[in-house]
Parts: C-alpha cells; sequence; structure tokens
C-alpha cells in the first residue's frame, strides 16, 4: 500500500479541526485584554489546584458515600474554613462550617479589582485572606506572611500564553496600598515556590524547556540570588518512616504552616498502601499509614496548615480532615455542596483556600442568605419550588387554524449548542426559543423519543400544549410531568447549562400540528408535520 | 519527560508540557471525533482527568502518551455514548453542521469518512494516531497500552477492515 498516498486521504477525508481559541470570560481591568484558551484555563485550574488552590464552582447537590471515617469528637474548635469547590467547568469560593461542615459561596467571593497571573487562564478567588477579609486572585503559597501581599507573574510578550512567551516578570501586589511592584524578570517561565519570613523563593524554566533553578529574593530590598536545591521544599523526597515501603511514587500535596511539605506516598489504586508524611527536615511524622479505599477513606489530595494543624481534603470531596499533632486525623462531614444526580465520584474537587478563621457576618452580606453559621438542625435542602400552574393554564392556545389543503408552515431548524452536564444532546433545535424541540428530524405518529432544549437564559417553568391545527388529533407526550397533550417543566435551565426534557412524543393522527409553550415572559409556538405510521428502524 | 521531572519541575512546568501538547491532543480528538465541539469538549474533559490523575502519575511514566491516552479514552466513551444508541435521535449530517469541516467533499473522502465511523473505536484510534498524527507503532502502542509489534499489527487489521467498507475505495490501496 502506497502509505503516503492513504495518509493523504486519510486526511483530506477528515479535514483538520479549528483553532485552538476561546473568548476571555472575565472582565478587563484597565490593562489589554489577554487572550486565554478555555483549554489552559482548565490547565490552569488544575495547576493551581495542585497547588493547593484553584477557581470556586457552582452549585452542586453532595451525595454522601461510606461510612464516616472517623469520629467527630467533642470540640472547643470553630471557625470557617476558606475553601473552592471545583467542578468540572465551574469553581465557587466560600467557606466550610467548622465542626459543623457546612458550605456557603460567598458572594463577596470577586477579584476582578485585583491583578493576577497572566498566561494561565481565567483569574479569580482561590485565597481568602483574613487579614484582609477579602479573597485574592492566588495561591497560598504566593501570600505574604502577614496575608497583605501577593505575587503573581506576567508573561511576555503581552497577550502570551505558555504555548508562546518568551520571557515573564514576578510583581508584588500590596492589596491595602494597591502599590505593584516588579520583583524579578526571566527569560523563561517564572512560579512561586514558597514566600516565608525571610524569602521568597521561585524557580525558573526556559521557554522550551530545560535546566530549572531556583531563586531567592529578598522580600523588603528585592535582592536575588541563585539558590540551590536545598531550599525547595518539593524536591526534598519524603522519608519513609519505620516499617513503612520505600519511597518509590509520591506526590506532594501541600504544606504545614511552617512550610513544611506534605507527601503522599503510595497509593494509586485500592488495596496498596498509602502513607500521608509531613517531612519535617530531620524528623518525618506520619499523618496516616493504610491502604486506598480502607474503611478510614483517607484520601486527600490536598491539605494546608493553619494555626489549628494541618487540613487535608478528600479526592471525593465528602469530608474534609484536621490533623493535630499527638491527636491524629479528625473528620469532618460536608453539606451544602450540590452536584447533579449521577455525578462521578472526583468530578467535585474541593481545594484549600487559606486558614480557618473566625469569620463575622460581613455588614454587606447580602439579606436572605443563610449565616456561615446556621443551626445545625436545619441543614440547607435544594429543592424546586411549587409552580402556580394556572397563571400559564389560563392563558389561551393561539395556534393556527390551516384551512384544507394548506401546506404545514414547520417551525425552521437552529443549529444550538447545548451545554449540559451529562450526556450527549442534539444540536439542532426547532423553535424561536428559549425552548427549542428537538431529537428527532421527522415526526411519526407511532411516537418517537423527543427532547425540550432550554436556552440557559431562561431559568422559569414551562407548560407546554398543543392542538392540531389541521385536524382534530391530539399529541400524546409521555415523560416527567407529562399527561395527555400536555407538560409542565417545573424547572428549566440551570444556568449556564441548558435545561433539556426528555420524552416520548406521538400522535393520534397524521397531520400539521402546532405545540404552545408557555413560560414567565414569553409564549411560543412550534409547527411540525406528524407521518402516518411508526418512525423508521435505525 | 518522567513523571518525576514533571513533578520536580513544579506544577507550571506541566502546564508548560500540557499546553504543548494540547494542538496534538485535538488533533486526536478531532481524527476521532470529527466534530469541532465534542472535539473541544473532550479536550476539555481530558485536561480536567489528567488534572485529577496527576498526583498518582508514577516514576517513569511518559508524560505524552499518558495524557494522550486520557485522550484517547475520552474520544472513546463519547463515541459509544449511550444516549444516540438507546434513544435514536437523529442527527444532522455531520457536513452540514460541523462548520469547521473543512473536506474537499469529494465522494472518496465522504465515504472513507463514513467507513471511519463504522468500525470499533480501536481500530479507528490506531489509524488516526498512524496516519493522522503520524506516530510510529512505538508511540502508537504507547498511547494504546500495547507493544510496537501489537500496534502494527491493529493498524493493519484497521486497514484491512476499511477495504471490507470500501472495496471502491480502497481498491488501489
Amino acid at each position: 500500500m502506497n502509505e503516503d498516498d492513504f495518509r493523504e486521504r486519510f486526511r483530506r477525508a477528515i479535514g483538520e479541526p479549528p483553532p485552538l481559541v476561546a473568548p476571555e470570560p472575565w472582565p478587563a481591568r484597565d490593562e489589554p485584554r489577554k487572550a486565554h484558551t478555555r483549554l489552559a484555563a482548565a490547565i490552569a485550574v488544575g495547576l493551581t489546584a495542585l497547588l493547593v488552590t484553584g477557581l470556586l464552582g457552582t452549585r452542586l447537590l453532595l451525595h454522601r458515600s461510606g461510612p464516616p471515617a472517623a469520629t467527630q469528637g467533642a470540640s472547643t474548635l470553630s471557625c470557617s474554613l476558606p475553601v473552592v469547590v471545583k467542578e468540572r467547568t465551574r469553581s465557587t469560593a466560600g467557606f466550610i462550617t467548622i465542626p459543623g461542615g457546612t458550605f456557603f459561596a460567598d458572594p463577596r467571593a470577586a477579584v476582578g479589582d485585583l491583578p493576577s497571573s497572566t498566561g494561565v487562564g481565567a483569574a479569580g478567588p482561590t485565597f481568602y485572606s483574613p487579614q484582609l477579609d477579602r479573597w485574592l486572585p492566588t495561591y497560598p503559597i504566593a501570600v505574604s506572611p502577614d496575608g497583605r501581599q501577593y505575587l503573581y507573574t506576567v508573561l511576555l510578550p503581552a497577550g502570551s500564553s505558555y504555548s508562546g512567551f518568551t520571557s515573564a516578570e514576578l510583581h508584588v501586589f500590596d492589596v491595602p496600598h494597591g502599590a505593584d511592584r516588579k520583583l524579578f524578570s526571566y527569560a523563561g517561565s517564572i512560579n512561586v515556590v514558597e514566600w516565608t519570613a525571610g524569602a521568597i523563593i521561585v524557580d525558573t524554566v526556559p521557554p522550551r524547556g530545560g535546566a530549572r533553578l531556583l531563586w531567592s529574593i529578598a522580600p523588603t530590598t528585592g535582592v536575588v540570588t541563585q539558590a540551590d536545591a536545598s531550599v525547595d521544599p518539593g524536591a526534598l523526597r519524603p522519608s519513609a518512616g519505620p516499617g513503612q515501603q520505600s519511597v518509590s511514587s509520591y506526590g506532594m500535596i501541600g504544606h504545614d504552616s511552617t512550610g513544611a511539605p506534605i507527601f503522599v506516598i503510595g497509593g494509586g489504586k485500592p488495596g496498596v498502601p498509602v502513607s500521608v508524611v509531613l517531612n519535617r527536615s530531620g524528623s518525618p511524622v506520619t499523618v496516616y499509614s493504610g491502604t486506598v479505599g480502607d474503611a478510614t477513606n483517607f484520601d486527600p489530595i490536598a491539605g494546608l496548615g493553619d494555626d489549628h494543624g494541618v487540613w487535608f481534603y478528600n479526592r471525593d470531596a465528602t469530608r474534609v480532615w484536621l490533623w493535630q499533632p499527638g491527636q491524629g486525623i479528625r473528620a469532618f462531614e460536608l453539606s451544602g455542596l450540590l452536584s447533579t444526580a449521577g455525578q462521578p465520584v472526583g468530578a467535585l474537587a474541593i481545594l484549600p483556600a487559606g486558614p480557618c478563621s473566625p469569620l463575622s457576618i460581613p455588614r454587606s452580606w447580602p439579606a436572605g442568605l443563610p449565616s456561615p453559621r446556621p443551626s445545625p438542625s436545619a441543614p440547607p435542602t435544594p429543592s424546586a419550588p411549587p409552580v402556580d400552574w394556572s397563571a400559564l393554564t389560563a392563558r389561551p392556545l393561539v395556534l393556527p387554524h390551516l384551512a384544507g389543503g394548506a401546506p404545514c408552515p414547520v417551525s425552521g431548524r437552529l443549529d444550538v449548542r447545548p451545554k449540559v452536564q451529562d450526556g450527549k444532546w442534539p444540536g439542532y433545535g426547532f423553535g424561536s426559543g428559549p425552548a427549542y424541540l428537538s431529537g428527532q428530524l421527522s415526526w411519526y405518529a407511532g411516537g418517537q423519543a423527543v427532547v425540550f432544549l432550554i436556552d440557559p437564559s431562561y431559568t422559569g417553568p414551562i407548560l407546554v400544549r398543543s392542538s392540531q391545527l389541521d385536524g382534530t388529533g391530539n399529541l400524546v407526550m409521555t415523560g416527567p410531568g407529562a399527561s395527555g397533550s400536555t407538560v409542565e417543566m417545573p424547572v428549566t435551565a440551570s444556568p449556564p447549562y441548558w435545561g433539556t426534557w426528555l420524552g416520548r412524543l406521538g400522535a393520534t393522527a397524521p397531520g400539521c400540528y402546532g405545540i404552545q409553550l408557555d413560560g414567565v415572559g414569553f409564549t411560543e409556538q412550534i409547527i411540525l408535520q406528524v407521518l402516518s405510521g411508526p418512525a423508521p428502524p435505525g | 519527560m518522567t513523571g518525576v521531572e514533571a513533578r520536580a519541575a513544579d506544577q507550571q512546568s506541566f502546564m508548560e508540557q500540557m499546553a504543548l501538547m494540547l494542538p496534538l491532543a485535538q488533533r486526536l480528538a478531532y481524527g476521532m471525533l470529527q466534530n469541532a465541539h465534542e472535539c473541544e469538549d473532550a479536550l476539555q474533559d481530558a485536561s480536567f482527568k489528567a488534572w485529577r490523575a496527576f498526583p498518582r502519575l508514577r516514576e517513569g511514566s511518559d508524560v505524552r502518551a499518558w495524557f494522550l491516552t486520557i485522550v484517547a479514552n475520552e474520544c472513546r466513551q463519547r463515541r459509544r455514548s449511550r444516549w444516540w444508541s438507546t434513544l435514536k435521535l437523529e442527527s444532522p449530517p455531520a457536513e452540514a453542521s460541523d462548520r469547521h469541516q473543512q473536506t474537499l467533499g469529494d465522494e472518496d473522502a465522504i465515504d472513507l469518512r463514513r467507513a471511519l465511523n463504522r468500525i470499533p473505536s480501536d481500530m479507528k484510534m490506531a489509524l488516526v494516531l498512524r496516519y493522522y498524527l503520524d506516530f510510529s507503532f512505538e508511540d502508537i502502542g504507547r498511547v494504546l497500552g500495547v507493544s510496537a509489534a501489537a500496534a502494527k499489527s491493529r493498524t493493519h487489521r484497521a486497514l484491512c477492515r476499511l477495504r471490507v467498507e470500501i472495496p471502491e475505495v480502497l481498491a488501489d490501496e
């Protein structure tokens, strides 16, 4: 076979993918808008998650799994733990009450007025500074010990991403004074390793890869000196204690309040031994030793220390843990996190965003929002509000009547791109919106699957009714909220996701039919032709 | 770059590697799915899964092969979507709905494309890696998790299957 010829035909058959571009999702500041890719944003979020912060997500539904791993003993501990809850495409900043374990999104978690690292996608609230009582677009290791300044990097030339930059700058921003200062420049990437009382440690890598160098920067004078690997906590191999397996596979998941790194050693698959070690130089401390999937279910993806101890965040997003020297680990079961039903384990991630702090209700806390310290007997439970259908059913059906022999004015087909959390949905719909009839290109009286797609711009209830325009037949709908030819959809879209309704549509007779959809503030008609008999196979 | 080197070079370097691999990953996803929207979604899902799985990446791992494997698995799952197979919803022709399709539209190309969509995912994957991404059999094997010899064998079987599907198009191959 002529491989080159076949390769050419193969490529011609598939074509070329479109360029990897996407609009910037965050509003621009005074600086010129910078182009980011959605994928770069996803990767950047992943990066910051690995660095023990992330962007925050949207509402979620908690599915608790497994028995409580440890006794939540009586404690005088009471604080609010800032976290970032990350879904697949969204993140939410908020607080977890300790010891209650309830999550509350923080509506004040806005950082659009602050500079942030470029080339890593959209910046969001990833660290809560109790000293400033506000969120910052950075991660814990890049915040000054007093919580009032933070570091961020700028890729050059302006607007560059990590696939096209040539150099970078490290900046420090003083939040209370609004003062920005450039600390360091390098012909490559700059990454913050840590900010201690004595020095800022960063590493650099050339744009196309190469030697990683470490640098120490004096925070006040800005004097930069090259440092050796001994200052890098992540490069220190964890020490396996007596009786532990040799350190052949490990990863750093965070650090305690002194900057000592925390490592997970082993693990990865159920039944495999795993240890979590706090690598204080000269005296490693074993936080936990067990096997993946054991009854304790201590499976952290991140750890961050504060004055209370070290907080760990479980991979399955069901709990956070507090480790205190001499007291072991203590679990706090989580609630208030929402996920759509069927969301697989691991689709949510809870990431640390600062120390657990006393949190008083802000003066500007929006009215109607629950207090961060709710009563233990009233955990928030989301549910669809009851709908008064009488207002919608009172609207008359205004579908046209067709004279004998007149052609059926079938609604035009539009290309739509429904963004849905689960499943694969059609990319087309009939109607003018916000609701679209979809699922089939031809309709048969014998019945077929039918889909309604609802644009995320509309979240209210929809009443669906229908009638035959050229006869006395009826459409027959089956599915959630369906009764005869009527469908009541109490809950539709959940922005930014489209609403979906899945059921079955048939008819008592072939002909031209009209579907009227009534919602709050709109009435829409969709016309379709129903053919006789069952749908053809395939 | 091995998994340990990626960790030692910090997450920023990992993101750099990811950013460099994205164009290749996009071609893989597009070659498998042939739909710009699905390709973009698959890449974003794969990136998220790669981030989640990165802490478990073993020392000595080939990061590129590892990430492309995640992308490949994401594409396989989308091809096997239960929605389409159980509900039999109609879809407009791909040539009409995919605005980024840049094929010449000739009949042979259309037939070849349709035949690719009929053969098993693993076979199509081998062909995409070989003839769309120009991978060696060794690299194909790393992504598919098989030996180079097995990758070569799978590619050959995929070509034979294509000849069965469209003998008139591949008669001279």
